[in-house]
């Protein structure tokens, strides 16, 4: 028996051991469940750590060529699930993994209760536009919620000192991830509502896996940032993060550098904006000063003020028209006059005896009466009478009468 | 009519100040009939005055960076946040 003995070398034995592993079917391809620990990222590109459960552990190597297309970054305490085959590190008599496929453990789950706690909120309006608050356009302070150790709060606090240094900030820490995540983000929502002085919310923290942002995927965060009074901006993770915090917030913020620019104006721009109200002020009041003026002049150049003798002109017409009205009429009412005064003088004219006379006629009067004769029936022979013609009279005898019948008509 | 005119102007913060002067503006330049010039004046003395104070908010505001903590005896205090005092 110890003639027949056969040594090998060490390599001889490993490679011999690796062979027969790497023919054996089901070592080819395993699928297996576990945590990571000591995981490397060794600068080549290749990942090395050990899969572990509460009973075992492996070691397991991730050559770049597979690691390329992972969607997240290994950590320690990640649960996972790996697809590789086994075989041995023959320098080292050391069998591990060569995981050729890495996913998320228990991320389905996670995933899927994320979606029925989104449908639900969203069925109750808690991400409705209607709700969202506009956010103050100058704010005095902002209330920054996370944690107080991590770079989420140096970004924020950096960017608005840098954009306006007269805005206060008050940081109310609270921790972003583990199990009191979600009761003290929430409280601390509640508490600053409370307070008077804070303007705007900031409520996030920086990047990290699922299960690292879980709490601002919590149902009591989100019902905490729909109740707050003061407008929310989220900053959960990064860009591509997006969790219900993000969708309840009235703002979501791609980080938390953006969200001290989104709740902070720039300075300089809070000047411009003074003093472009300033020059409409003042445009404003100037243009209003000239309105009045123009206005003031043009009424004093109308018509009435500039001619005032035309205010009376039509006055005088009218009472120049009465005037001539009133003339007319006293001619028309004394020329009647004067032509009736005509006629009546004429019409006496024709009564006028003497005028009857001048034709020829005389009158005859009784001497002794003085009364005229009409008839010669006043008449007796041997009487008196006188005869009265214009330019004298003459005394007569009447010496003889004759009545002539024809003419018996005559006397009245 | 005087939405917050009688307010004394040194009691407003600056987002009230700058929502009162953006209104005065837009009642003088909205041609409102009734507004008469002697309370075009005014509104326009008022507005003058709101800006300054604006501007005077802005350059004497000094910034407050505070952090609140729980102190020995477990109320709330606001101190000071001195960023250096935490390490990443």
């Amino acid at each position: 028996m110890e003639m027949n003995r056969q040594i090998f070398t060490i390599e001889q034995v490993n490679n011999y051991v690796k062979s027969l592993m790497d023919k054996n079917p089901v070592l080819q391809n395993l699928w297996i469940r576990g945590e990571i620990s000591n995981f490397k990222l060794h600068s080549s590109g290749h990942m090395y750590f050990t899969l572990k459960d509460n009973q075992a552990r492996i070691k397991c190597v991730f050559f770049k060529n597979y690691a390329y297309s992972l969607n997240f970054v290994p950590t320690d305490g990640m649960s996972v699930i790996v697809r590789g085959n086994i075989s041995l590190y023959t320098r080292d008599g050391q069998y591990q993994l060569y995981v050729q496929h890495m996913e998320r453990d228990g991320i389905g789950e996670l995933y899927a209760a994320l979606e029925a706690l989104k449908e639900k909120l969203m069925k109750e309006g808690l991400f409705s536009q209607e709700h969202k608050k506009p956010l103050p356009a100058y704010p005095r302070k902002i209330g920054i919620i996370t944690s107080h150790t991590g770079a989420a709060v140096h970004d924020v606090i950096k960017v608005i000192s840098k954009r306006n240094p007269t805005v206060d900030i008050l940081v109310i820490p609270v921790a972003v991830q583990g199990e009191n995540a979600k009761d003290q983000i929430s409280a601390a929502i509640n508490y600053a509502n409370t307070r008077e002085d804070i303007d705007i919310l900031i409520v996030g923290r920086g990047g990290g896996s699922i299960e690292e942002l879980w709490a601002f995927n919590e149902e009591k965060v989100a019902r905490a940032i729909f109740g707050s009074r003061i407008p929310i901006i989220s900053a959960v993770g990064h860009e591509t993060d997006f969790t219900i915090a993000d969708l309840v917030a009235d703002v979501r913020a791609p980080t938390p550098s953006s969200a001290g620019e989104i709740a902070v104006a720039e300075i300089s721009s809070i000047h411009e904006a003074l003093e472009g109200l300033d020059r409409r002020l003042q445009d404003t009041m100037t243009n209003k000063l000239k309105e009045l003026s123009n206005y003031l002049d043009k009424l004093s150049n109308s018509y009435v003020l500039k001619y005032p003798e035309r205010l009376f002109a039509a006055y005088e017409q009218r009472l120049d028209y009465a005037t001539e009205k009133i003339m007319t009429n006293m001619d028309n009412f004394i020329s009647a006059r004067s032509d009736k005064f005509v006629r009546t003088v004429s019409y006496l004219e024709a009564l006028n005896p003497l005028s009857v006379m001048m034709r020829g006629f005389s009158i005859v009067t009784d001497i002794e009466k003085g009364s005229i004769i009409r008839s010669v029936d006043e008449l007796h022979e041997n009487m008196q009478v006188k005869i009265h013609l214009t330019d004298g009279n003459a005394t007569c005898n009447i010496t003889s009468k004759e009545k002539e019948p024809a003419n018996e008509n005559w006397s009245r | 009519m005087k939405t917050g005119a009688d307010k004394d102007i040194s009691s407003l913060n600056f987002e009230e100040a700058i929502a009162e002067l953006e209104e005065i503006i837009d009642r003088l330049e909205g041609r409102e009939s009734s507004l008469t010039l002697e309370e075009a004046v005014e509104l326009y003395k008022r507005g003058i005055l709101l800006s300054q104070h604006c501007k005077e908010k802005l350059e004497k505001a000094q910034q407050e960076i505070n952090i609140l903590i729980k102190n020995k005896d477990g109320e709330l205090e606001e101190i000071p946040f001195l960023e250096e005092q935490y390490g990443d």
